[in-house]
């Protein structure tokens, strides 16, 4: 993929609990993709996120 | 201006794919390019064509797939998320050896990178769903 070194931000929003439902696991696959691309990724837990 | 959309929440369980939708169009009649859009979590169940609503209803899928052939624009399902949920295209229906696809026409399957590119190459990634 040519992303010709661009580097911009990207942050994700985390809103559910770790278990019981496969939200926050797609979460943190989009989180180390992003990362993999190297962005400037960072992920914010809020509401049932914080568990 | 360049637009990428991410949508995270299927059809008919919240207003998200709706107002994704109705968003998109206003924003190709302002003249804005959208560069792709993306389903990912439950949005990728926009992407079935056997979900089969009541004739007066809305067929959200159809609405997608009309709106990416008149318009040209790139809709792009999670191959993981899409895996889990049961979204298959020929390819995927075949590796996993299930006897049928069920993507709707106009959409495609591919990995997270896509969403990854559209995040980098748009103006705005624009979220719907939470």
């Amino acid at each position: 993929m040519s992303e010709e070194g661009i580097v911009k931000k990207f942050m994700y929003v985390n809103r559910k609990c770790p278990y019981g439902t496969i939200y926050a696991l797609e979460s943190l696959e989009v989180v180390l993709i992003t990362a993999a691309f190297d962005q400037d990724v960072s992920l914010a837990f809020t509401d049932d996120g914080v568990y | 201006m360049k637009l990428g959309i991410l949508i995270n929440e299927g059809p008919y369980q919240h207003q998200a794919s709706d107002t994704a939708l109705q968003y998109v169009k206003a924003a190709i009649e302002k003249g804005h390019e959208i560069y792709r859009v993306f389903f990912y979590n439950d949005g990728v169940n926009n992407a079935t064509r056997f979900a089969s609503p009541p004739q007066d209803d809305r067929n959200i899928s159809k609405e997608w797939s009309a709106l990416a052939k008149t318009h040209d624009i790139d809709l792009v399902v999670c191959v993981a998320a899409a895996q889990r949920r049961g979204i298959l295209d020929k390819g995927e229906a075949e590796r996993n050896g299930k006897d049928s696809d069920n993507i709707e026409e106009g959409f495609r399957i591919s990995g997270l990178g896509q969403l990854v590119e559209a995040g980098i190459q748009a103006d705005r990634l624009i979220t719907f769903g939470d």
